[in-house]
């Protein structure tokens, strides 16, 4: 099995909608499709096998990968388009007027011509509005793939040209099943899906490091470490970046050149940063569940440990951590929020 | 010929197939008829109402060598075939969004003086997405528009027309397209299913209809998708699938648990539609949409009229209304509508929904206004939550008892106490309940609920006490004995009849039988009143009692903190 191969049959976990969709989608494509999900959960790995698929000429069912399969897996083929930003915040007018010119020639050598958009949520209102025409009509043999965050990313009329596929995060029972499936053993494969926060892709690359469970433990107890010095917080912030840092080397580590090591680093950190403030969160959260009387998550965490704040203060410091993950994503220093996040949690 | 989207294959083709737009339509139909053809037309409505299709029809219409009487193409001649493929030379379709410049309206501006194909023919230009028009461009087609030769006719169309400039709306005649009703839309969509041989059922065909918000194109691309995925079967469940939409009754659950403060149903109400694979962002805007059908109901005795859905939601509204009163749930609109914005942003959508929800249901825990206005409301309305109160309680505001009879350990405890509804705790009762008799089992199964609801019900002081307690051991199948380390904390608990009670009170309600509780050191037999002290443990009592002589300074740092005692010389 090529690492192409394994990375989307694993993508899949928990997708077995998107599976039997894209499955039946097949047989009589239709022109334009959007594949929706948050970030890290193999949307775009989905869409890069619906286009080998629908590239392929025996249609994915052979022994050997086809020549054709292969060259997708390197991003060779010619008639599949990949349009990229062209900086790193936007995709703007003159790409889409591009793709739109693009979109009337014929395919080289297979009967589809495919038109991939990985990160289509970055283009401006000019580049969407630009290629409406386009994504209505296109030409015969035109598919577009278009990969987002949400649809509602684009003006309306953007989506409402596509079929819409959605690629969620995978439900952490669905998640531990398919990692026990694969050999793990039961706690830790839970640990790996809780850790991930449901991101199929990351569980199984982090699935080799010993440290996990411990990163686990150290997010959970951050909220009884907590204190009002800004000082320990900036150290807390730090300490819990220099956890992330060896994985998230590690996990990129199997990238063939140094910038893409670089980009699948700084993905995994993020990943790894965002997945451990959710822990945070959820702690928070069962802390307040459980004392109006609701279901916990984190089982193994200390009753007394959980009652610490009121309900009231639960759900406040639940917000401010989820509100941090956002201004993560944002590209703020990870420092600063973290350290700011942590004293305004003891503050409160 | 290739495969082709429904909304591509079935786009209408002549006036009576266009959806819901009669008004635009039968105008048009007119126009053309007693030849009264205006030379610029804008077309505004949202997408998926028939701006594109219109436009081309009236391309067609104008152009047709056998128009009908009532002003509808033939769809037979060599004009109306040649526009359907897209290779008339008489119909000009732009996209103004990437025609934007001057020069592209130059460019225009040129080719429109060009003659018509035949000596009958009408040029058409539709410009789509007219809002994108640039400003410079839109101000150089003002003089084109205004007075373009006799053969040639104007189309824009557009989702947002207030973007236009004022200039170019006043040289045209606007029609505006209204989302298509749900009813229409619907029986447009059976009519397509029937021709493609899929198997509907009415229920399923509005759901769709509804979902699509007004849009053919949106409805059409749904009823594809939900057919590729039931293999050519549309019915309600594939709908509710394809679309990870909740029902009804999953809406009515979410008002229960707001009516009656049960933070547990809600909760365990998303943990379900989770499980379900249910879209928790639609679930939350669509829980807006109810919360706005409740609002309705309560203040519009006309509800069939006013709302434009069938009669069991109408219904499922006006009981909701009966039991939440206007405040509740205008803050549940507001509440949800943040979380909806901040799911938007990216965060964690089960995380997030499920704080909304424990914000809904128990309104103590936000500090906004409303959140007090919705506990008034309730208040007033006489129901009271579900566990036990929260924040400012009487314990909490530190003033010592909590409003309790006096009570005695052994005591049954009186009902009235710290109500708890059976209902959300049905999946808390053992297998102990139906005899009566405790088991550890089921302690271990109440013990993270009761603990947590203790919290507050026993006030700061008596927390710091229970807080240390663990469940021990059962003695004659209904006596709780609970652990707990140190003397100190022993003594409290045994002192003060007040906590065994509150335990003895809130473990009933969670079982559903009564029981007595007591407690002991860990470790130890019931029996053995005089626990030994263990020396290990510093006990402040004893050092605050004790004369100053007796105590070595020296020697307790170095057992209670690690001290090294290092001797300088100087």
């Amino acid at each position: 099995m090529t690492d192409l191969a394994e990375e989307v049959a694993f993508s899949l976990i928990g997708h077995h909608d998107v599976l039997a969709f894209i499955e039946s989608e097949l047989k009589k494509p239709s022109h334009a499709y959007l594949f929706v999900g948050p970030t890290g959960t193999g949307k775009a790995t989905v869409a890069r096998e619906f286009a080998r698929l629908l590239l392929c000429p025996e249609h994915g069912v052979h022994d050997e990968a086809c020549s054709s399969c292969r060259r997708i897996g390197t991003g060779n083929h010619p008639d599949l388009v990949i349009v990229e930003p062209e900086g790193r915040t936007s995709l703007g007018a003159d790409t889409a007027r591009w793709v739109v010119g693009q979109a009337v020639l014929t395919p080289v050598e297979s009967d589809r011509r495919l038109f991939l958009i990985e990160e289509a949520g970055l283009m401006t209102d000019q580049a969407a509005n630009a290629l409406l025409k386009t994504l209505e009509e296109p030409s015969a043999a035109v598919v577009f793939l278009l990969v987002a965050e949400s649809e509602e990313d684009f003006p309306p009329t953007v989506a409402s040209r596509c079929r819409i596929i959605r690629v969620g995060r995978v439900p952490e029972d669905d998640l531990t099943a398919a990692l026990m499936q694969r050999g793990i053993e039961e706690e830790k494969a839970r640990v790996l899906a809780l850790v991930s926060g449901g991101r199929p892709g990351l569980a199984l690359q982090l699935a080799g490091q010993p440290q996990i469970a411990e990163l686990r433990q150290a997010w959970l107890s951050v909220p009884s470490r907590l204190s009002a010095r800004p000082g320990d917080s900036i150290t807390m912030a730090e300490e819990m970046l220099a956890r992330i840092d060896p994985l998230a080397t590690e996990v990129a580590s199997s990238q063939p050149t140094a910038d893409q090591r670089d980009r699948a680093k700084r993905r995994a950190s993020q990943s790894l940063l965002a997945g451990g403030l959710e822990i945070m969160a959820s702690f928070y959260l069962d802390s307040a569940s459980l004392q109006l009387g609701g279901p916990i998550r984190n089982t193994d965490v200390p009753l007394p440990e959980l009652t610490r704040s009121s309900p009231a203060r639960a759900v406040a410091a639940s917000h401010q951590v989820l509100d941090a993950i956002v201004d993560l994503a944002g590209n703020l220093r990870p420092v600063p929020v973290l350290a700011a996040l942590f004293s305004s949690l003891a503050g409160d | 010929m290739a495969y082709q989207a429904l909304y591509r294959k079935y786009r209408p083709q002549s006036w009576e197939d266009v959806v819901g737009q009669s008004h635009v339509t039968s105008t048009l139909a007119r126009e053309i008829t007693e030849g009264r053809v205006a030379h610029a037309y804008l077309f505004a409505g949202p997408r998926g109402t028939g701006k594109t299709t219109t436009a081309r029809i009236l391309a067609k219409a104008l152009n047709c060598e056998h128009r009908l009487a009532d002003g509808s193409p033939d769809n037979d001649c060599l004009s109306c075939e040649g526009i359907t493929e897209g290779s008339s030379l008489d119909v000009m379709e732009l996209d103004a969004a990437s025609h934007n410049s001057v020069e592209d309206i130059r460019d225009m501006r040129l080719s429109v003086s060009t003659v018509a194909s035949g000596p009958n023919s009408r040029r058409v230009y539709i410009l789509d997405e007219a809002h994108m028009l640039s400003k410079a461009a839109g101000n150089a087609l003002l003089k084109t528009l205004e007075e373009p030769p006799p053969h040639v006719i104007f189309v824009l169309a557009t989702t947002e027309p207030y973007k236009l400039a004022d200039t170019i709306r006043s040289r045209t005649q606007r029609f505006d397209f209204h989302p298509v009703g749900t009813e229409a839309l619907a029986a447009h969509l059976g009519r397509i299913a029937d021709l493609e041989g899929y198997k509907t059922n009415p229920k399923a065909l509005v759901a769709l209809a509804r979902h699509a918000g007004g849009s053919a194109r949106d409805a059409l691309s749904l009823l594809e998708q939900v057919a590729a995925l039931g293999s050519d079967t549309v019915d309600l469940a594939g709908v509710q699938r394809a679309l990870g939409m909740a029902d009804t009754e999953a809406y009515t659950a979410l008002v229960e648990a707001v009516a009656k403060a049960d933070a547990r149903a809600g909760l365990e109400l998303v943990a379900e539609m989770s499980a379900r694979g249910i879209d928790l962002r639609r679930f939350v805007g669509e829980a807006i949409g109810f919360f706005r059908g409740v609002f309705l109901a309560h203040y519009a005795p006309n509800l069939s009229e006013v709302a434009d859905e069938p009669a069991e939601v109408l219904e499922a509204w006006k009981k909701a209304a009966k039991v939440v009163g206007p405040a509740a749930v205008l803050r549940a609109v507001d509440l949800l509508g943040e979380a909806l914005i901040k799911l938007r942003e990216g965060r964690e959508e089960r995380l997030m929904v499920e704080l909304a929800v424990i914000r809904l249901t128990r309104p103590e825990t936000s500090s906004d206004p409303d959140a007090l206005t919705a506990r008034l409301e309730r208040l007033e309305r006489g129901s009271s939550p579900v566990s036990p109160p929260v924040a400012g309680s009487a314990g909490e505001a530190g003033r010592g008892e909590s409003p309790l009879p006096p009570p005695s350990p052994a005591a049954t405890p009186p009902p009235t106490l710290a109500p708890l509804a059976g209902g959300g705790n049905s999946s808390l009762h053992s297998p102990g309940e139906e005899t009566g008799r405790l088991t550890m089992e089921a302690v271990q199964k109440i013990w993270p609920s009761l603990f947590g609801s203790l919290r507050q019900l026993l006030g700061p002081r008596r927390w710091a006490l229970f807080r240390e307690a663990a469940p021990g051991d059962i003695e004659e199948g209904r006596r709780l004995i609970l652990d707990v380390s140190q003397d100190f904390h022993l003594e409290g608990l045994r002192t003060d009849p007040v906590v065994s009670a509150l335990v003895a009170t809130q473990a009933a309600d969670l079982l559903g039988f009564p029981i007595e509780v007591g407690f002991r050191k860990t470790g130890a037999s019931p029996e053995s009143e005089e626990a030994t002290v263990d020396e290990s443990v510093l006990d402040k009592d004893r050092l605050f009692e004790a004369p100053p002589e007796a105590i070595d300074p020296t020697a307790l740092l170095e057992k209670e903190l690690g001290a090294t005692l290092v001797i300088e010389d100087d």
